[in-house]
């Protein structure tokens, strides 16, 4: 410490810095395409050259003189007639032009030889190769599968990557977090933080208008039967005691409140040593640490039929009725949990209780890695995957999904190394849901330990996140246990989502671009990007309407705002 | 007069009139003198990387076309245009560390030993190697590391608004430039081998 502030005190410790001061600064052309683009951007974007700051046609007219007009009536017949159609054209362009802006772009031009090589590639062609994405954006960080990792939704509408995306901004420059959303019908709900004071919100897809909006808070992922949507409802303190609750869609109001459940383990710290400290846990100061963001484990809800599941942050779960909430059976393992919650000593991730169920299966994820099934009806303990078969010591369930009568397993082996680097590997194993009986493990995807996972009836598409920071697409065959060639591939630079409807595979990042790929072909087919401005982070999404256009929910930064005299002062 | 220079005496520049003025020309006038050089002051910011240059430029240019204010002379269109670009590149730098503070990267250490290191040889930077090599280091270098060198040294800002930009006290400035500095050499002399 004070070798530092004798150091940063000696102006001659920082002359050979001096010698940087505009050094790298050089005019650089970029690429026609781009700059072309952002051209045209601009001629729809100018506040003085939109049709509102001119002034009216009529008036232009009416500055000839009268006289004149109705001594060449011809003349002022055509002159009118230009001036209008031209001003119309105007219009008519400007108009194209703000939506072209304001909805995300279907980014393209022609595609050439050199696509995807050098400047321009984001404003080239949406049918581009597939291996285009590969130079997407920056190296930022991994994503190991927290608040905007895994979202496994796969919907059975087709979607129509031809249609322009709705750019839904729930958000503002006051709003300090938008939760994971839900859309039903024509709505999106979810739940922000404006300006300090909690909302849970219903908007109008279509409108962009607030339907209704409640003060209270909800945590995690939403479900819903298309009357209600059931979340967990949450405090604001640091380890919030979750309590089941059904919405009502019409008004927001709180239709019924469950059985009060253990809390989460919100965050999670890991030292490059393979330990994890839970809440509550501090690692020792001389341990390097990483974050891991889990608020987007599948504690539920989830909805089958007349009940709703929840599980909770001891992997206790309940089953609930629909109607009004009430428990129909509980599986307590919170005795089960480790006793020492804020420490966990192996190099394994550390997992509260997951769920997902279906009319005929629930399955719950317990912290030691095994999976319980338990029957609908009764909570019973039908069967139990035992540890140390598909997934041993040195492996954890990240994900599960289950699709008809199989349950569709994520496992990953530890994370990091020593030096912080990605290491590890994923595997998918497909159980019979009846007797969780392994029918196939997929070869491992070295290297990769940032996942997300979308799981159709015959394959489960992972992303995975290797050395250097490469994302990449990876489809597994749920019979055989193959893999495909990875696709998709591409720097992560940003949180990247997966989801999909019909055969299209959709790619999220939260810069704003959006790919569509063929699940049958892997190829690329279609590039949207979201013209962003001031708005940066994406908090859901997308995910298809019913007329086929995808969504994706946005929120302006808290950065957002253009100053208008930036600081400086030269140096002294 | 150098980027350095231009963004450095934004204000004395540009003054307040700049805020309400309308253009004394039109986007087209500055466009296409603008766009090369802020293109070129993102790209060796940002690790050379075409994408995040672009993506960046693009917000800049929108940002400054959209705002409806501009500098009431002709001269400070470009300046002011830096320093709507410089805020964009804080910005960008912030979402990176915020991602790799939250998706599994090493918290950048909050304080470190700063050991001897040797000064930075004269850089010969109209050599392409040298200016490569000091793009890859500068890429090398944690967000906020990164993003305090670029403001002191590549943006010539004072360190009090180093620390203005990077919402830190002064203090806290110098010792994160000390440390910025120590690893940059580092990181020089391990990418430049026995040649620094």
């Amino acid at each position: 410490m004070s070798r530092i502030s004798r150091n940063h005190r000696d102006p001659a410790y920082e002359r050979d810095f001096r010698q940087l001061a505009g050094a790298l600064d050089r005019p650089i052309a970029p690429a026609p395409e781009f700059a072309e683009s952002l051209r045209r951007q601009i001629a729809g974007s100018e506040p003085t050259s939109t049709p509102k700051h001119r002034p009216a046609t009529t008036m232009v007219i009416a500055r000839e003189s009268p006289v004149l007009m109705l001594a060449d009536r011809r003349r002022r017949h055509i002159g009118f007639s230009i001036l209008e159609i031209a001003a119309a054209l105007l219009l008519i362009s400007a108009l194209a032009l703000s939506a072209y802006i304001i909805n995300i772009n279907a980014v393209g031009g022609p595609t050439g030889p050199d696509a995807g090589n050098g400047p321009g590639q984001l404003s080239r062609a949406i049918a581009s190769p597939v291996r285009d994405a590969s130079t997407e954006r920056m190296t930022a960080g991994i994503n190991w599968g927290g608040d905007k990792g895994r979202s496994q939704y796969y919907g059975s509408d087709a979607i129509d990557p031809s249609k322009p995306p709705v750019d839904l901004q729930i958000g503002d420059e006051r709003t300090t977090t938008v939760g994971p959303g839900l859309f039903v019908g024509d709505s999106w709900y979810g739940w922000t933080v404006r300006a300090g004071a909690d909302a849970f919100l219903r908007v109008n897809v279509a409108t962009g208008e607030t339907v209704w909006e409640q003060e209270y808070r909800t945590w995690g992922t939403l479900g819903s039967n298309g009357q209600r949507i059931f979340a967990f409802l949450i405090d604001a303190s640091d380890t919030p005691t979750p309590v089941p609750v059904a919405i009502s869609m019409t008004t927001g109001e709180i239709a019924w409140r469950g059985p009060a459940l253990h809390p989460f383990a919100i965050s999670i710290t890991a030292s490059n040593e393979g330990t994890f400290y839970l809440d509550g846990g501090t690692p020792p100061p001389a341990i390097e640490t990483y974050a891991i963001d889990l608020t987007r484990e599948e504690h539920g809800p989830v909805v089958a039929g007349e009940t709703v599941y929840f599980t909770d942050g001891k992997a206790t779960t309940v089953a609930l009725g629909i109607d009004d909430g009430a428990e129909r059976w509980r599986d307590d393992r919170s005795d089960d949990f480790p006793a020492d919650f804020g420490y966990v000593d192996e190099i394994t991730f550390p997992r509260t209780g997951t769920i997902v169920a279906n009319e005929r299966y629930v399955f719950v994820r317990l912290p030691d890695n095994s999976i319980v099934s338990l029957d609908p009806a009764t909570g019973r303990e039908i069967a139990r995957s035992f540890r140390g078969g598909f997934v041993d010591s040195t492996r954890s369930i990240l994900g599960m999904s289950l699709r008809g009568d199989r349950l569709v397993v994520l496992t990953i082996s530890s994370f990091v190394s020593s030096d912080g680097s990605t290491v590890g590997n994923a595997a998918i194993s497909v159980l019979d849901a009846g007797s969780l009986e392994v029918l196939v493990t997929s070869d491992f995807v070295e290297g990769g330990a940032g996942f997300d996972m979308v799981v159709t009836d015959s394959s489960a598409f992972l992303l995975t996140i290797g050395e250097q920071d490469v994302w990449e697409l990876i489809e597994v065959d749920l019979t055989t246990g193959s893999l495909s060639e990875p696709f998709g591939t591409g720097l992560l630079v940003e949180s990247i989502r997966l989801s999909g409807t019909g055969d299209t595979l959709i790619a999220a990042m939260s810069s704003g671009t959006v790919l569509y790929f063929s699940m049958e072909t892997h190829e690329l087919l279609d590039r949207h990007r979201v013209q962003r401005g001031q708005t940066i982070a994406l908090v859901g999404g997308p995910m298809p309407i019913e007329d086929g256009r995808p969504i994706a929910v946005w929120k302006v930064g808290p950065n957002a705002p253009v100053p208008e005299t930036p600081p400086a002062t030269p140096i002294p | 007069m150098s980027t350095a220079t231009q963004i450095a005496n934004l204000d004395m520049e540009t003054g307040t009139e700049q805020t309400h003025a309308r253009a004394p020309t039109d986007v087209a006038a500055w466009f296409d003198e603008a766009l090369p050089r802020i293109y070129g002051y993102f790209l060796p910011r940002v690790g050379g990387r075409v994408a995040v240059a672009e993506d960046l430029t693009q917000e800049t240019i929108l940002a400054a076309v959209r705002s409806g204010h501009r500098p009431s002379r002709s001269s400070a269109v470009i300046p002011w245009l830096f320093g709507i670009a410089r805020h964009k590149l804080m910005d960008h730098y912030r979402t990176e560390d915020r991602e790799r503070h939250h998706f599994g990267r090493p918290a950048d250490p909050d304080e470190i030993e700063c050991g001897p290191a040797p000064p930075l040889p004269a850089l010969d930077l109209d050599a392409l190697h040298a200016r490569d090599t000091v793009i890859a280091t500068l890429d090398r270098l944690p967000p906020r590391q990164r993003s305090a060198l670029v403001a002191r040294y590549l943006d010539g800002c004072d360190v009090p608004t180093t620390a203005a930009l990077l919402g830190v006290s002064v203090h806290a400035a110098e010792s994160l430039l000390a440390r910025a500095r120590t690893s940059f050499r580092q990181h020089y002399r391990s990418l430049n081998g026995d040649a620094s």
